[in-house]
């Protein structure tokens, strides 16, 4: 996650259409991603429509996020996203539907992105697809949780912040959620070591 | 219910409100517990009640807690249950735990297999579920994101600009339909204002043939000064102008009316 300058901020804030695009390059990566894991499995089509409309939201909102008050920007997105993806779901509580293996620009979803660097072992199809099957399958506080620690790199005070809890809550919830990965990937590692 | 039995049933949850709080001595609660019998046998079980509250003592701590304590967190103490391993296993596998507690947890893994085992299934899970990579965003989500914010953007500057400048400089914005009736009511007033001086310069020329234009005056009309009277051979005066406008032609009486 890129810095945010506080000047850069405040022009965002002010409505400044270049300083909101600095704040959404410095974002974009993380957003997505979190997209991706909340909500991908379920809605793999609409992952980059749902990052754009987080996006188009968010500045709306960033008149209302004041620094002074101590809590971080990225915090506060990650708020925001969070937000939005339990909206999401509750909306539209669909049965989990097949996973799709191709995104909105044909790219095959459960590949590593092309920035992996070519001595890094590509995890095949079938991991990438119970892995993501097993996150889904979470509780979603659990699944939020695990996904901002494991993938975002989030602190449990952060953590603790976004989803309005204590750090006591928090890393109960990461336990649970990674204690449950643990059995359902048991076969999965039996099997990709067999 | 009476207004006596409402104060006695006062009394009663007063009193008995004191004695739930130790306060038997207060005066009022002696009287009571004169009169009532009812409040005299709550009394009687609520003592037996402290009494045996009284009874149920705590045991008291080991002797040696507090070394027991400082050996624990010296890393020296024991070795925890399964419970307590397998509680802190994933937050000992990434490195989150306070250093006394992870070399506790260590110790215990040590001399346990099935927690051991439990250790090894937790890093090979973790080694898997770091495998699972997200797509990169899309190349083009900054300009998708710029482009559907132009509108509000530009609707913001514009107020922006507006809101700085000077009230006599600002951008009014009137829909059409306001102009337009704004225009025709200007034009309306100023239309009518024309019409009514103009009737009000030129007085109407009546149907009898003018015989006088001056002033003309008789013994039944003194000079009036008024322009606009008009004489005939009868001697009597109409008055046509701004006068009977108003008020009507009337030949005599407006005649001593308009008298100067």
């Amino acid at each position: 996650m890129e810095e945010v300058r506080l000047e850069t901020l405040e022009r965002a804030q002010g409505g400044d259409g270049e300083a909101y695009r600095e704040l959404v390059k410095a974002f974009e990566r993380p957003v997505h991603h979190t997209v991706f894991r909340l909500v991908g499995t379920r809605f793999p089509a609409e992952i980059e429509d749902i990052t754009q409309d987080i996006f188009v939201k968010l500045f709306r909102s960033l008149p209302q996020f004041d620094v002074n008050r101590g809590t971080k920007l990225s915090s506060w997105v990650f708020t925001f996203v969070k937000n939005y993806c339990f909206d999401v779901l509750k909306r539209r509580r669909l049965s989990t539907v097949p996973l799709e293996t191709k995104g909105q620009d044909g790219r095959p979803l459960d590949l590593p992105s092309e920035d992996q660097g070519p001595d890094q072992q590509l995890a095949s199809k079938e991991v990438q697809r119970a892995i993501a099957e097993a996150v889904d399958e979470l509780p979603r506080e659990q699944k939020l949780a695990f996904v901002l620690r494991e993938y975002e790199g989030q602190s449990y005070a952060d953590i603790a912040e976004i989803t309005n809890c204590s750090e006591g809550t928090v890393k109960s919830r990461i336990h649970r959620a990674k204690e449950a990965l643990r059995f359902r990937l048991r076969k999965l590692v039996v099997d990709t070591e067999g | 219910m009476t207004q006596d039995k409402k104060a006695h049933q006062n009394a009663c949850s007063v009193t008995r409100e004191a004695m739930h709080l130790g306060n038997w001595h207060r005066e009022a609660v002696q009287v009571h517990l004169g009169e009532c019998p009812a409040c005299v046998a709550v009394a009687s079980q609520i003592e037996r009640l402290d009494d045996a509250l009284l009874e149920w003592r705590a045991p008291e701590p080991a002797t040696d807690l507090a070394d027991r304590v400082l050996a624990n967190l010296s890393g020296q103490g024991e070795v925890g249950t399964c419970e307590d391993a397998l509680e802190d296993l994933h937050h000992f596998i990434s490195g989150d735990l306070e250093p006394w507690r992870a070399s506790t947890v260590e110790r215990h893994l040590e001399g346990c297999q099935s927690c051991l085992e439990a250790h090894r299934e937790s890093i090979e899970a973790r080694e898997t579920w770091q495998q699972w990579k997200a797509p990169s965003p899309p190349e083009d989500l900054v300009e998708r994101v710029s482009r559907d914010l132009s509108p509000p953007i530009r609707r913001l500057t514009r107020r922006r600009e507006e809101a700085s400048r000077p009230w006599f400089l600002a951008d009014f914005r009137m829909p059409r339909l306001a102009a337009a009736l704004l225009l025709m009511a200007s034009l309306l007033s100023i239309g009518t204002l024309f019409v009514e001086r103009q009737r009000s310069n030129s007085p109407v020329i009546n149907s009898r043939p003018p015989i006088a234009a001056t002033p003309v005056t008789t013994r039944h009309a003194p000079s009036l000064g008024v322009v606009g009277f008009y004489g005939d051979e009868s001697g009597e005066f109409e008055v046509s102008n701004s006068f009977s406008s108003s008020f009507g032609p009337s030949r005599g009486r407006l005649l001593r009316t308009a008298r100067r």
